[in-house]
């Protein structure tokens, strides 16, 4: 069939690309490798929308979450969880920024930054500042029931899942796109909006893959004490740990810089010694849904868990709900200033080959100009 | 055995500089004690810019641990020292209690680790392991000394290792960001302190030479004996002063005949010096107030509240 457009990935990306273009008329076709939209990193991470706090060596991105930050909440306020406290605390020791360095960058910034006393969160000496900053957790579930519904009247966007491409081919101005279910779809437009498998869809094209560095991520589910309800903790800015509301769902997640990543690959095809357990479903070229795979690992709550009650006051309690596993690239250029920059690749231009990569949720506005 | 594990994590810390020999058996070592006894744990190695192949001995040693345990390595970045590192590996820690493991002697009996830890958990949040007899002069002279004028309950000695609770680090923490030494930080953290005296003296701290400044900067922070030494001694001169001017204030008055300008001179002298004195008197005691108002952060210590 022919189509304006092919989107690989039912992800927020994926879906924000249909939906504008659908709107437009444009005749729409996702292709989703799992059996659901939004079951692999939209849904999988912190749930945090950036206002900039979080990158207090890379002003850039900085600021550029902070202007993004308002246009999300306007857009998508339905889905956001705002009536907490987000408290961002420095570490005392082993930290990469410090709670002078960290007044200042939110001062340049130009983002809310509140001094709390470290003493009312944090057990003696492990903080030197803490502050009250302004930042919302998102529902992702929320967020993709408002998507299906947008797009259920457009009868010209069609989301398939369990399908993904197996082929693809340049033929002439257009792309032969073979699918894993045989069908055989073509268009002049190929967005390859699908995070963690961005390089797999290259290989199948020939393309030079993005530099990447993958690591298999765990999120942990928790209940919280009461004290701890209506705060998310963020301790900045190295081995530390955030325990946050994770959107509307009443339960907080638990995420650490040193034990939430399990295991690591630098290859351009992310090899790991779990594909040979996984049954077949999982290898190098085709990554597998982590959080579905029977080869996740063990979770990593004793150490996380262990890291957060280090810091965290006594009454301050959490207890294990749940893991949620993902596989998470980060591009190899952000390590040392630890930026996450959206990355929009035009690797054809007739026809033309959008990849995007981004590990954040509020600047899918990128997209706009290349959709256009 | 088929003990229940103990589900208190446990962190060890050691210190490691040019270790190359003893790295490997002191790992295994602890390594067994500790997978043994403890659901979970983690170790952590302070490396004081080996120039030797330590760290690629630790490399090994992990490649063949099938057991996902996490060890971690902190590199300095020149060589600082014990103390500065073992407080680098400390405030990278997480454990509920730490293991603190100066140097990588193994002149202790197989379950001693554990066995300290068992006596932590009777109620005291330091435990140390040291050797009945302490071993050079030299040390034994600053441990008489200090703990003689600490102050405190507990006499600190040349440990092999120690216990500590999560409780007792940040105690610690609370009193002074980072220890200057913390043997002595521990002793006057005013928290219940045990100390394991092994039968033997072998061994102890192959790897620590008695350090003198660090020797004497403790005497300072945690000791009064500085001030001590210095208020006696400016206090002796000061009395010397006061004889002298009383013996010049004798002759003149008594019509002695000395040397002529004699009498003037030494007025001058001795009503001089004893005001310098008396200022360094002065001087001293300020300055011990000051030490005590930077280095203390808390004013006073508890041990625990009971309730009867």
């Amino acid at each position: 069939m022919n189509w304006d457009k092919i989107i690989f990935g039912a992800g927020l990306y994926g879906l924000y690309a249909a939906l504008q273009c659908g709107q437009r008329g444009e005749k729409i076709l996702v292709l989703e490798r799992d059996a659901a939209p939004f079951m692999r990193a939209t849904y999988i991470n912190q749930a945090r929308v950036h206002m900039g706090y979080h990158y207090p060596r890379s002003f850039s991105t900085a600021i550029k979450s902070a202007h993004y930050f308002e246009r999300f909440h306007r857009d998508y306020e339905f889905c956001e969880l705002t009536s907490f406290d987000q408290v961002y605390a420095t570490s005392a020791r082993y930290s990469w920024t410090n709670a002078a360095e960290f007044r200042r960058f939110c001062r340049a910034a130009n983002i809310l930054c509140e001094d709390l006393p470290p003493e009312r969160f944090f057990n003696p000496g492990l903080c030197d500042g803490a502050f009250l900053t302004r930042e919302y957790t998102y529902d992702a579930q929320i967020l993709k029931q408002y998507f299906l519904d947008k797009l259920a009247p457009l009868k010209n966007v069609v989301i398939r899942c369990s399908e993904q491409p197996s082929e693809i081919e340049k033929e002439e101005e257009h792309w032969q796109v073979k699918t894993s279910k045989g069908e055989r779809e073509s268009a002049p437009f190929l967005l390859n909006a699908t995070y963690a498998g961005v390089n797999d869809i290259h290989a199948m094209m020939g393309f030079e893959p993005f530099k990447i560095k993958y690591e298999l991520c765990e999120l942990i589910l928790c209940t919280v004490a009461k004290p701890l309800e209506n705060i998310g903790i963020t301790v900045m800015d190295g081995p530390f740990f955030s325990i946050m509301p994770f959107g509307k769902t009443g339960l907080h997640s638990l995420t650490s810089v040193t034990f939430t990543p399990h295991v690591t690959s630098y290859d351009p095809l992310p090899t790991f010694d779990c594909q040979q357990r996984s049954g077949g479903l999982c290898r190098p070229g085709s990554l597998y849904n982590c959080n579905e795979c029977p080869a996740k690992p063990a979770s990593a709550w004793p150490y996380m868990s262990q890291l957060a009650k280090k810091y965290l006051r006594e009454e301050f309690g959490f207890s294990y709900k749940g893991s949620l596993f993902s596989m998470k690239p980060i591009l190899k250029a952000s390590e040392i200033d630890d930026s996450r920059p959206t990355v929009v690749r035009v690797l054809s231009d007739s026809p033309r080959f959008v990849s995007v990569l981004s590990g954040k949720i509020n600047t899918v506005y990128d997209l706009d100009e290349v959709l256009s | 055995m088929n003990r229940e594990k103990e589900s208190n994590f446990a962190s060890a810390v050691f210190y490691l500089h040019n270790n190359e020999g003893q790295i490997t058996p002191f790992l295994e070592r602890v390594w067994a004690e500790l997978e043994q006894h403890f659901k979970q744990f983690e170790i952590i190695a302070v490396n004081d810019a080996s120039q030797d192949g330590s760290v690629e001995e630790i490399r090994r040693f992990m490649a063949q641990k099938d057991r996902a345990m996490p060890l971690t390595i902190v590199n300095m970045s020149l060589y600082q020292g014990v103390e500065l590192c073992m407080n680098a590996g400390l405030d990278l820690s997480i454990g509920d209690f730490i293991f603190e493991f100066d140097s990588l002697s193994l002149c202790y009996p197989e379950g001693q680790i554990f066995d300290a830890y068992r006596n932590a958990l009777t109620g005291y949040d330091i435990v140390s392991v040291r050797p009945r007899r302490g071993r050079s002069l030299t040390s034994r002279l600053f441990y008489g000394i200090f703990n003689r004028s600490s102050g405190s309950n507990y006499k600190i000695g040349t440990d092999i290792f120690r216990v500590l609770s999560r409780r007792a680090l940040n105690r610690v923490h609370a009193i002074s960001a980072t220890p200057a030494y913390r043997k002595a930080a521990y002793a006057a953290s005013g928290l219940k302190l045990c100390a394991i005296e092994l039968p033997s003296s072998a061994g102890a701290d192959a790897n620590q030479p008695l350090r003198f400044s660090l020797a004497m900067n403790s005497l300072v922070l945690y000791t009064d004996v500085g001030y001590r030494v210095c208020a006696g001694i400016s206090l002796l001169m000061l009395l010397c002063t006061l004889a002298e001017l009383v013996y010049t204030l004798v002759i003149f008055l008594g019509g002695g005949h000395p040397i002529e300008g004699w009498t003037t001179t030494m007025l001058v002298l001795s009503v001089g010096f004893f005001g310098v004195f008396l200022i360094l008197s002065l001087v001293l005691k300020y300055l011990s107030l000051v030490v005590d108002l930077i280095f203390r952060q808390q004013k006073y210590l508890v041990e625990g509240i009971e309730k009867l």
